[in-house]
């Protein structure tokens, strides 16, 4: 069945533009109202929200829509993904709502739905919605109506939940970290967990005004969160995203740990403490091969799945992995959380950080990338993968890599592109790869 | 690297660097009327 509304990340667009309006906000409300109604209680949303002006707008709409069928709702303001996710779980809510669209500009925004385990949505809940997104669903009696309420301890709750997951023999005093938080929704969250777990805090990215997400800060634009480390003389930088699902860090030098490094740190130190399970990690097809050549010589296993940490969670969640995530910096450590969640890897990365007692530097790179390239081809139409010549430069590409480096080519899912990846251990060979690959799709696309 | 919407001599700026620079101290331990610390 063909999806209208949601994407591989729930629903998402630019605001007051088809599908991110207030009216489609309203009708997802009443949709995923009525489907998560289960038995004769009171039924209750949790609801988070970013920084973005657009937050307000699309609130209110999914309160209207919510309290219409008869859902009670929670209103916690601006608060992470993974909080959401975890207070709808430990608050016995029926759903939990985030609206965010992660790491884009403000006029964007988004809907993402969890489930009442904390976990997002499964495909055959999401369909359900849609389909009752387009019907007229059976509207609440008018005594029957929802109520609204906004809490305020929902960060403290977080903050709690989030140091609970540092090792209890720690603390960060005697550390300075900067933490850039994206003027997103971890603006209060981050420096107090860290500030409270001793470290000494320099915080940029958290004035928002609306307008000013992941505008210049945070983990897709890492070069404040690097100066800043180096003009402060911090221990450590540490970047999130603006709904605080995913990270970078950057060492005292100033230079960034990837996604990669993150999970070749945390997997091996769970390694050693005996804590990994599943025997390995989950990463996506685009992880280094550097990052599988290290876990192979540490006696780890890797799994590879498609992009998107939905597919990284439903294969942790199968083969009863705990550690898992993205080279672009989601992190999934399901012994705390539900889904990615920066501030707790951020706080593994630390522990392991403070349990070396060596520089940022050299606790966190674990191991040499091998060059990797990355082009996207446009195409007009038809179906260039196919085309004998295309398939026959990829053959004689794979071949060339074999045992030497690897070759990942997938579509976009969202646009007419093709994606070409290559990486080796020869830079040389791997540009010649992807450019060979990349004309012939661009000449049978012609 | 993202984009940076910064002025690229914001990076030099005295202020901008002065801010950078601060420690970060929750509400509840900031003094509300002058912004001083109440455990300094």
């Amino acid at each position: 069945m063909t999806r209208r509304y949601f994407g591989t990340d729930g629903i998402r667009g630019r605001t007051n533009a088809w599908p991110m309006t207030a009216q489609l906000a309203m009708q997802v409300g009443m949709a995923a109202g009525t489907h998560f109604q289960r038995g004769d209680h009171r039924h209750r949303v949790v609801i988070g929200k970013d920084t973005r002006l657009s937050g307000y707008m699309v609130e209110n709409a999914l309160v209207a829509g919510f309290t219409a069928v008869g859902m009670d709702v929670v209103q916690f303001g601006p608060i992470p993904t993974p909080a959401v996710a975890m207070l709808a779980h430990s608050m016995r809510a029926d759903l939990g709502v985030m609206i965010s669209a992660s790491h884009n500009p403000y006029f964007d925004n988004g809907i993402k739905l969890f489930g009442p385990d904390g976990y997002k949505l499964s495909d055959e809940d999401e369909l359900k919605i849609e389909a009752l997104i387009d019907q007229q669903v059976p509207l609440a009696a008018s005594k029957d109506i929802g109520r609204a309420r906004r809490v305020e301890d929902a960060r403290g709750r977080y903050i709690h939940a989030v140091k609970s997951s540092f090792p209890a023999d720690l603390r960060l005093d005697g550390l300075k970290i900067v933490i850039d938080c994206a003027n997103g929704a971890a603006y209060q969250v981050a420096p107090s967990a860290l500030w409270e777990l001793g470290a000494t805090v320099v915080a940029v990215g958290v004035n928002p005004n609306g307008t000013n997400i992941n505008d210049g800060c945070g983990s897709t634009a890492p070069l404040l969160c690097q100066e800043t480390v180096v003009s402060s003389g911090a221990d450590i930088g540490i970047a999130l995203d603006g709904d605080a699902d995913r990270l970078i860090v950057v060492d005292e030098k100033g230079q960034i740990v990837d996604g990669d490094q993150i999970m070749a740190l945390i997997a091996a130190n769970f390694a050693r403490a005996g804590t990994l399970r599943g025997g390995g990690l989950v990463a996506t097809v685009m992880s280094n091969l550097g990052l599988e050549r290290f876990l192979t010589g540490q006696g780890i296993g890797l799994e590879r799945t498609s992009v998107g940490d939905r597919y990284v969670l439903e294969r942790m969640r199968s083969g009863g992995f705990n550690v898992g995530g993205e080279q672009s910096g989601h992190m999934i450590l399901s012994d705390y959380a539900t889904t990615g969640d920066g501030t707790v890897a951020a706080l593994q990365v630390l522990a392991a950080l403070v349990r070396s007692g060596k520089p940022a530097s050299e606790t966190l790179h674990q191991f040499d990338p091998v060059p990797q390239l990355l082009k996207n081809v446009r195409f007009s139409g038809g179906k260039p993968l196919e085309h004998d010549d295309v398939k026959r430069v990829i053959a004689q590409a794979e071949a060339e890599l074999t045992g030497v480096g690897r070759l990942v080519i997938r579509p976009s899912g969202t646009e007419p592109v093709i994606r070409v990846m290559a990486e080796g251990d020869r830079e040389e060979q791997v540009r010649d790869v992807v450019d060979r690959i990349c004309a012939a799709v661009e000449k049978a696309a012609a | 690297m993202g984009v940076s919407n910064r002025h690229p001599d914001e990076s030099q700026d005295p202020e901008s660097l002065s801010q950078r620079r601060a420690l970060w101290i929750p509400d509840q331990v900031r003094d509300d009327e002058d912004g001083s610390w109440l455990n300094a």
